[in-house]
C-alpha cells in the first residue's frame, strides 16, 4: 500500500480504537508532532460521520419503500386492515 | 461457545453466544425482506400501544421507521443484546423512543403570542446533509463499498465478492482509497470553517 494510504489505515485504527495501547501512545505523541495529522484525523472522522449518514438515508427509504408497499399493496390486504382496525 | 442460528429468509444469520448477544448480517438484497418481515410481525403490536397511549398511525409509522433503523444499526454492529424474541427488542426501543418523544413536548412551554422562534444556526452553514449528498452524488461506488463495509458491517470477503474484486486484500487497498478520497472532499468542503481546523 502506498504511504498515504498507511496513513489512512494507522488513523482509522486510532479513530476505530483498532490498535494497541503501544500504538496509541505512538498515535498520540504523533498528534502533537504532525499537526498536518491532527487535521487528517479530524477530516476523516467527519468521513466517517458522512458514510454513517449516507448508509442510513439509504435504510431509511428502502424502508419507506417497504412502509408504502406494506401499507399500500393489495398483497397485503389482511395487514392494512388488522392496522385500520388498530386505529378506527 | 458460538452458534449460529440461521433465519427464514435467505441471506440473514444471527450468530447468537451463550449470552445472547446477537449479530446480524444482511444483505442489500435481503434487507427489504428482513424490514418486510419487521412491518409485519412487529407492527401491529407498535401500532396496538401508540393508540393506547393516545398517540396516530403517522406517529405509530414514525417510530417504528426509527426504531427499525436503531435496531438494525445495533444487531450489525453486533452490540444487541435480545434476551426476548426481536418483536419484543423492537417493541421497547419505540417504548422508549415514545416516552422520549412525549418528554420532549411537555417540557417544551408555547411562544408567547407575537414572538418569532431563533433560526436554526445550521441553516447558515453548509449542512453535513448537502455535503452528505454531493458526495454521495460525485462518487457512489465509493460510497457504496465504504457504506457496505462501515454501515452494514459487510465483512471484507463478502464485500470483495459482492464488488467483484479478486481478494479481500484488493477490496481493503480500495477502501482505503476511497475513504481517502472523501476524507479530501470533506476537507476541501469543511475547510471554509474558520474554527474547523483552527
Amino acid at each position: 500500500m502506498r504511504i498515504s494510504l498507511n496513513r489512512i489505515k494507522s488513523i482509522e485504527d486510532h479513530l476505530l480504537k483498532k490498535n494497541s495501547s503501544e500504538e496509541a501512545v505512538i498515535f498520540e505523541a504523533k498528534l502533537i508532532l504532525d499537526p498536518g495529522l491532527e487535521k487528517d484525523t479530524i477530516a476523516q472522522q467527519l468521513a466517517y460521520d458522512v458514510i454513517h449518514l449516507c448508509g442510513q438515508d439509504q435504510l431509511r427509504s428502502e424502508i419507506a419503500r417497504v412502509e408504502k408497499t406494506i401499507f399500500h399493496s393489495p398483497r397485503y390486504k389482511g395487514f392494512q386492515k388488522l392496522i385500520q382496525s388498530i386505529f378506527n | 461457545m458460538q452458534t449460529s442460528v440461521i433465519f427464514d429468509y435467505p441471506g440473514a444469520h444471527v450468530d447468537m453466544n451463550t449470552q445472547m448477544s446477537m449479530t446480524l448480517e444482511v444483505t442489500a438484497e435481503t434487507r427489504e425482506e428482513l424490514i418486510t418481515r419487521l412491518y409485519e410481525i412487529s407492527f401491529p403490536a407498535v401500532a396496538r400501544f401508540i393508540r393506547k397511549q393516545g398517540g396516530t398511525l403517522e406517529e405509530a409509522k414514525d417510530l417504528f421507521q426509527d426504531g427499525i433503523v436503531i435496531y438494525y444499526e445495533q444487531a450489525v454492529r453486533g452490540s444487541t443484546k435480545i434476551q426476548s424474541g426481536e418483536s419484543q427488542y423492537l417493541m421497547g426501543i419505540v417504548r422508549h423512543l415514545w416516552s422520549r418523544r412525549f418528554n420532549e413536548m411537555m417540557k417544551l412551554e408555547p411562544l408567547p403570542p407575537g414572538v418569532t422562534p431563533l433560526e436554526d444556526d445550521r441553516q447558515h452553514h453548509p449542512s453535513i446533509n448537502a455535503l452528505t449528498k454531493f458526495l454521495r452524488e460525485s462518487g457512489q461506488k465509493c460510497m457504496d463499498l465504504l457504506q457496505a463495509f462501515y454501515y452494514d458491517k459487510i465483512s471484507m470477503d463478502k464485500v470483495a465478492e459482492k464488488f467483484g474484486f479478486a481478494s479481500a486484500r484488493s477490496a481493503t487497498v480500495q477502501k482505503y482509497k476511497c475513504l481517502e478520497k472523501i476524507r479530501d472532499n470533506v476537507k476541501k468542503n469543511l475547510m471554509s470553517y474558520e474554527d474547523f481546523f483552527e
